[in-house]
């Protein structure tokens, strides 16, 4: 069976016109900006000029500037948005991604997941290896903020092998570390790495919430 | 680096001619004018100039230009008070719309603003996940999984408005992908259109 791609669908429906899009800097607005920018003065205090007929039209130009200065030190964050909302920017899949040891990331694997939580790492303990495992067991201990899935309870242990600091497998994403909060979901008793838990993102959380209630 | 304003300029021309047309095809698609969306450009290219030593020089370059372009719009955003919808504010629309064109952008503009933005970075802009975290400042595995759950869902969006199967399947080839037997139906969701 085949399905649509929604991507691809999205592709199709550009809406910018081909041929409103310079296809190099030969046309004459990109000489002239060129011109324009290459006259400045590299250093940053100096704003651009105000002019007529501007090619360089921006007004307070410094503002500009000190947002983006801003937004480097500030790290990610989603500017797009109109409403000033408290949120929390995570979303970064415990102890990697699509690389090495992971399983392909899909919402249907995670819509099947026996339990599903917010929770905050408490403690992290060694526990006796897993038969034919050859890092050492970990178990992990939450305070549950919100359960999406399958317990209850202000606590919980799991498995956690290989999602713990430097005995993480995939070695290209954050480990559970004690004090950190996490989208925490697996099955039986371990975790599941590789997106199927992260670090917590509010907006993650929200979907999840629908996800699991479903 | 002690250099003059002739090698400057050569430095600055290479980056230039690589990112104009695309910084452009960014704007354009965004600003809600063909004026703000050259005031875009020049605003970056500005910073650029002045930034030239902080920009990368390997394939991360124009992921950071993206970046630079993607901060001034989002000033522009909030010095103009208020959003349009993509497809009313564009003064240049594609000569020959397809079937579902309408239906597509109604189904994106129920989406989030973040899910909006990963998901025309990477249809529109062309960009790779990769990419994309250098624009957003976060990692490729979290473009990925924002990117999958962007994805869904516009799908269940497209569902919704009748275009489709509901039963989506990913066009990529996985060899590693454990699907569970049987297709996930997408659920309709609770209620409430998300929107900005």
């Amino acid at each position: 069976m085949t399905g649509f791609d929604p991507i691809e669908m999205l592709r199709r429906a550009d809406p910018l016109d081909p041929l409103e899009v310079p296809k190099d800097t030969t046309g004459a607005h990109a000489r002239a900006l060129f011109q324009e920018v290459t006259s400045m003065d590299v250093k940053e205090q100096e704003k651009a000029p105000r002019r007529p007929q501007p090619l360089l039209r921006r007004v307070a130009m410094g503002v500009g500037l000190a947002v983006f200065a801003a937004a480097i030190a500030g790290g990610a964050y989603a500017l797009l948005k109109d409403e000033a909302e408290e949120v929390i920017v995570g979303g970064e899949p415990i102890g990697g991604d699509s690389m090495g040891m992971c399983l392909q990331y899909t919402e249907e694997m995670l819509a099947n997941q026996e339990f599903a939580f917010d929770g905050t790492v408490v403690s992290i303990d060694e526990a006796a290896p897993q038969p034919g495992i050859d890092v050492p067991g970990v178990t992990v201990t939450f305070e549950v903020h919100r359960w999406f899935r399958g317990g209850e309870g202000s606590t919980a242990t799991f498995d956690a092998n290989g999602l713990v600091g430097e005995t993480s497998l995939a070695l290209t994403g954050p480990g559970l570390e004690v004090g950190q909060r996490y989208l925490i979901s697996g099955t039986d008793s371990f975790v599941w790495g590789c997106g199927y838990s992260l670090t917590y993102d509010t907006a993650v959380a929200d979907h999840w919430a629908e996800l699991f209630a479903a | 680096m002690n250099e003059g304003h002739g090698e400057r300029v050569e430095r600055f021309r290479v980056l230039y001619d690589a990112a104009y047309p695309r910084l452009m095809g960014y704007a354009l698609r965004r600003a809600r004018t063909r004026d703000d969306a050259h005031d875009v450009v020049a605003d970056t290219m500005l910073i650029a100039w002045r930034r030239l030593d902080d920009i990368p020089t390997d394939e991360r370059r124009m992921a950071w230009m993206y970046g630079v372009a993607r901060r001034v719009l989002a000033n522009q955003y909030r010095s103009t008070d208020r959003r349009d919808r993509l497809t009313d504010r564009l003064e240049h629309q594609a000569p020959a719309k397809p079937g579902d064109f309408d239906v597509v952008h109604e189904a994106l503009d129920r989406l989030r603003a973040d899910d909006r933005e990963i998901l025309t970075l990477a249809a529109w802009d062309d960009l790779s996940n990769d990419e994309i975290a250098v624009v957003l400042s976060i990692t490729p595995g979290a473009v990925a999984v924002r990117l999958h759950r962007a994805r869904t869902k516009l799908a269940r969006e497209l569902a919704r408005l009748g275009v489709g199967s509901p039963a989506e399947k990913s066009m990529k080839s996985e060899s590693r992908s454990r699907t569970p037997e049987g297709v996930y139906g997408i659920q309709p969701g609770p209620g409430e259109v998300e929107r900005e």
